[in-house]
This record gives structure tokens, C-alpha cells and sequence, in this order.
């Protein structure tokens, strides 16, 4: 009796408890706590946590491999694995994060962008971050060439392109790589706007643009085809992520196929959301995520996204310089992604000068410039350094 | 070693230890270079596709006061919605649809208070 009670004891979880175990289930509620009470990106925030809350429970198995028994007439499956680990196959074979940009595609106006062509020099110019960040990783002695690309596109702002990437190249280190994306992602409005002021003048600041003008529907017909042609042309690898996130966007612009428009925008994307942020939190076992490494990515997270925000800023204060037309460089850290989030934090900063100028509409373009730019940059570090 | 040896020791995660500090870096700065080169160039030709393609659909490159766009009209009545209410007519009167000629489909304002149409929808549902 007393031989079975104690051979039950060692089936329960408590008895597997590791420091690292308890000191994961306390990241998590950490992140629970910053998404549920202090509102940081709940959305993505809630299922990452708890996926981080599930893979740490001793004994639970969510995220452990099957046992496969292969002979040379077939594969039989001796012990299935966990139900996050079957799920996680979408992260691994980079199925999520493509379908993620088809539903942003087709929540996204390119109507600024097409209206004010130039934002697509400040979408590319505020990638520099990305690659700032991996010279960076590459001189800390740390990482391989493929872990350091996974960690500089971080600064892409982009947590698909981001899990797209790492999925491909680094994969041991998703966990910490998404997590640093999202959680900068949320702090958007906290890391910003010392860099902006920090660079441009009061003078700069209160730059008033001219109004953007109309874009006609064929105009916002054509450019995903034109897009998506002349990317995957130039860079074939970013062709999945770009591809996808202007099929999004063809159905939200065509206006013939309203129910896969909505489809992608609110049940496709919410529900790939649930499968994406659990099984990426799930990759962040106590094993894969105490390490040394995980502070350096945190680190190299941060500076990537400083050093993407303070790029666009300048090339914008440059291309003021030479403009006709008025260019307020706030509008250039705009283009580190982070839709819509970091085009709301130029508004707030420029109407803090000017109450009145309204740079919203005018940052949009910058914005979702970086979400191709940052897609271009990751198919280049995929051609450059995948297998 | 040239650059492009260069490159693929250092992108190989096998061989990236034996170069030195120097190499690394020199690597790192070749792939910088180029992976902000195309991403450049390759914004830039989007850049001069889009301004084109403002031209050629005769969108005047210069400022325009923004037009608003109209809204699907609420009134307009697609052809399916007529094919229901002459189907609905039809079944309601017990005629065939081919003997029913719809003229005009207005909008009735639904100006009944709340309690007022809970109380009807019950008496038609009572009816059947």
C-alpha cells in the first residue's frame, strides 16, 4: 500500500517540479499579468503565456515528440506526443506566420503608402535595426550567423516575420525570439519617443504635411498583383510572406470575395492567433529558455528596435532636407512595422508640439512600408544563410 | 579567401568558428550591405512602379482634396433580395411567382417601439 501510494507520488507533477520549472511558471504569470491587468498586447500576450504555463508543467507531456517505431515497410506510431506538439508543426513548418499575414493583409489600407510612394524608402531605411542587431549578435561571440539573423529581425518589429524566420533558421531559439518581439512590440510607445526627440528638433516635430491625395480603387486593385510580382521577383524567398499578406489584401481591395475578406480578417487570423501564440510560448521550456542567451536576445532585441526607429527618423530628416513638399521626421519611425501601434506613436508625439497636426494618416505609409521592407529583409537573411 | 568563400564559411554553422573576430565581422558587413541593398532596391523599384502606375490611371501625382467615398447605398436592392420577397409573395398568397409582376420595393421605416415589434413577431409566430 504505502509502496503504490509513493509510486503514485512520482506520477504527480509536484514531484517533477525543477527550479527551472517554477521559475518558468513565474515568467508566465508575469506575462499574464502584463496582458490581462496592464493590457499589453492581450491578444497575442494571453495565449503566449499560457503556452509558456503548459510546457513547464512537469510530466504533462503537451509538447513532447511521438514515439515512432520505424521498420523498412512503415512508420507506426508507438506513443503519440503532445497536443502542442502536433500544433507546433505550423510554427515548424512556417504555415502560421504566412497565414497570420494573410489576415493582416487584408485588415491593412495601403491606401497612405500608394498615395505617398517615398514612405517605401522609410519602411526600408528603419530595417537597418534588423541588420545593426546582427553585426551586433555576431560580435557577442554568441551565436552562429543563422541565430544571429533570427535575432536581429527582431528589430523588423514584425512577430510574424519574426517566427517565419527563426522557424527556418534557428528554431531552438523561437521562444525567446518571439516572446522579445511581442513584448517590445507592446512597449512600441515606451522605447519610441525619447529616440524621435532625441534626433529632430521642435521645429522638425511640428512639420505640417500636405494632404495625401485620393488613390482610386484600380490603383488599390493593382498594387498586391504588382507587388507581389516584382518582390517575388526580386526576392524569391520573401514570396510566402509577401505573397500572402497581398492575397489579404486582393480580397479586401477587389471587392468581389467579401466573405474570404472577412474569413482571413476575423475568424482565420483569430483562430491561427490561438494556434500560433500557445505553441510559441510552448517552445519555452526551462531548458531552451534560462540560458545566457535569452538576456542577450532580450538585449539585442531592444537596441534592434532603437536603432530601426532612430534610421527611419534620420532618412526622414534627410529626405526633408532635399523635399519640396514638407516631410515631418516622425513619420520615419513609423516604418519598424508594428502596425498600427508605432504610426499612432508619431501622432501622439507630433501632436504634442502641434495639437493640431495630425500625422496619422501621413505615418500609415512609413508603416506599412516596414511590414514589406521588414519581409524583404528576412527572404534576404533566408537566401543568405538558410541550410 | 574571397568573399563569397567568405560568406559561405561563414553562414555554415560548422565552419563560422574557425574564422577570426576580423573575418566575422567583415562578413557580417558584407551581409548588411546586401541585405539593406536589396531591400532598398527592391522598395525603390515598387517606389517607381507605384508613381507610374498613378500616372497611367490618370491619377494626377499633385494633391487633390480627398473625395469621400460613398457608401453602398442602404436603399439599393440587389436582385437577389427581389428574387426572395417575390418568392415570399408568392408563397404567402399561394400564386405561382411567374403571375406576380414586382413593381417597387421601398424600405419600410421601422419607427415601432421595441415592446410594439416583440409583440407582433409573437403574433406571427402564434399564427402558424
Amino acid at each position: 500500500m504505502g509502496a503504490a501510494l509513493l509510486e503514485f507520488c512520482r506520477t504527480t507533477g509536484v514531484y517533477g517540479l525543477s527550479f527551472g520549472a517554477i521559475l518558468m511558471l513565474g515568467v508566465a504569470c508575469l506575462l499574464l499579468y502584463l496582458a490581462i491587468v496592464r493590457g499589453f498586447e492581450p491578444l497575442l500576450l494571453v495565449p503566449i503565456a499560457f503556452g509558456v504555463l503548459l510546457t513547464n508543467l512537469p510530466f504533462a507531456g503537451l509538447m513532447k515528440p511521438p514515439v515512432l517505431e520505424i521498420t523498412a515497410a512503415a512508420v507506426h506510431t508507438v506513443e503519440p506526443g503532445g497536443l502542442l506538439y502536433y500544433l507546433f508543426q505550423g510554427d515548424h513548418l512556417g504555415i502560421f506566420p504566412p497565414l497570420i499575414f494573410l489576415g493582416v493583409g487584408a485588415m491593412t489600407d495601403f491606401g497612405p503608402l500608394i498615395a505617398n510612394p517615398r514612405s517605401l524608402l522609410l519602411g526600408a531605411a528603419a530595417q537597418f535595426g534588423i541588420f545593426i542587431t546582427f553585426i551586433g549578435a555576431i560580435a557577442s561571440g554568441l551565436f552562429t550567423a543563422q541565430e544571429a539573423a533570427s535575432i536581429g529581425i527582431i528589430g523588423g518589429a514584425d512577430g510574424p516575420t519574426a517566427i517565419f524566420l527563426s522557424s527556418k533558421l534557428a528554431p531552438h531559439l523561437l521562444g525567446a525570439i518571439a516572446i522579445a518581439a511581442y513584448s517590445y512590440m507592446a512597449l512600441v510607445p515606451i522605447i519610441q519617443p525619447p529616440i524621435m526627440k532625441m534626433l529632430t528638433s521642435k521645429a522638425e516635430r511640428s512639420i505640417r504635411m500636405s494632404q495625401l491625395r485620393h488613390v482610386s480603387k484600380k490603383e488599390k486593385i493593382l498594387f498586391p498583383i504588382i507587388v507581389t510580382i516584382i518582390v517575388s521577383l526580386i526576392v524569391p524567398a520573401a514570396a510566402t510572406l509577401v505573397g500572402m499578406l497581398m492575397l489579404g489584401n486582393l480580397f479586401r481591395e477587389c471587392g468581389v470575395v467579401g466573405r474570404l475578406e472577412d474569413t482571413a480578417k476575423n475568424a482565420l487570423i483569430n483562430i491561427i492567433t490561438i494556434f500560433l501564440g500557445v505553441t510559441v510560448g510552448a517552445t519555452a521550456t526551462a531548458e531552451q529558455f534560462l540560458k545566457v542567451e535569452t538576456l542577450a536576445i532580450l538585449l539585442l532585441g531592444v537596441i534592434a528596435f532603437a536603432m530601426g526607429t532612430a534610421s527611419g527618423v534620420l532618412l526622414a530628416k534627410v529626405m526633408n532636407k532635399f523635399s519640396r513638399t514638407g516631410i515631418n521626421p516622425l513619420i520615419g519611425s513609423a516604418g519598424v512595422s508594428a502596425v498600427p501601434m508605432a504610426a499612432r506613436v508619431s501622432q501622439v508625439v507630433g501632436s504634442k508640439e502641434d495639437p493640431t497636426n495630425f500625422l496619422l494618416m501621413h505615418a500609415m505609409g512609413p508603416n506599412v512600408a516596414g511590414v514589406i521592407g521588414s519581409a524583404v529583409s528576412a527572404g534576404v537573411l533566408l537566401s543568405l544563410f538558410g541550410h | 579567401m574571397d568573399i563569397s568563400e567568405l560568406l559561405a564559411k561563414f553562414g555554415d554553422p560548422a565552419t563560422i568558428g574557425s574564422l577570426s573576430f576580423a573575418d566575422k565581422m567583415l562578413a557580417g558587413l558584407v551581409a548588411t550591405v546586401l541585405g539593406m541593398g536589396v531591400t532598398f532596391v527592391a522598395l525603390i523599384v515598387l517606389h517607381g512602379v507605384i508613381v507610374l502606375l498613378g500616372r497611367l490611371t490618370d491619377q494626377p501625382a499633385v494633391e487633390q482634396p480627398t473625395e469621400t467615398e460613398k457608401e453602398p447605398s442602404a436603399e439599393a436592392i440587389g436582385a437577389d433580395t427581389v428574387a426572395a420577397i417575390t418568392a415570399a409573395l408568392a408563397l404567402v398568397l399561394r400564386t405561382s411567382p411567374d403571375s406576380l409582376v414586382v413593381r417597387e420595393i421601398k424600405r419600410v421605416e421601422d419607427t415601432a417601439p421595441a415592446w410594439g415589434r416583440v409583440g407582433l413577431i409573437e403574433r406571427l409566430r402564434s399564427g402558424d
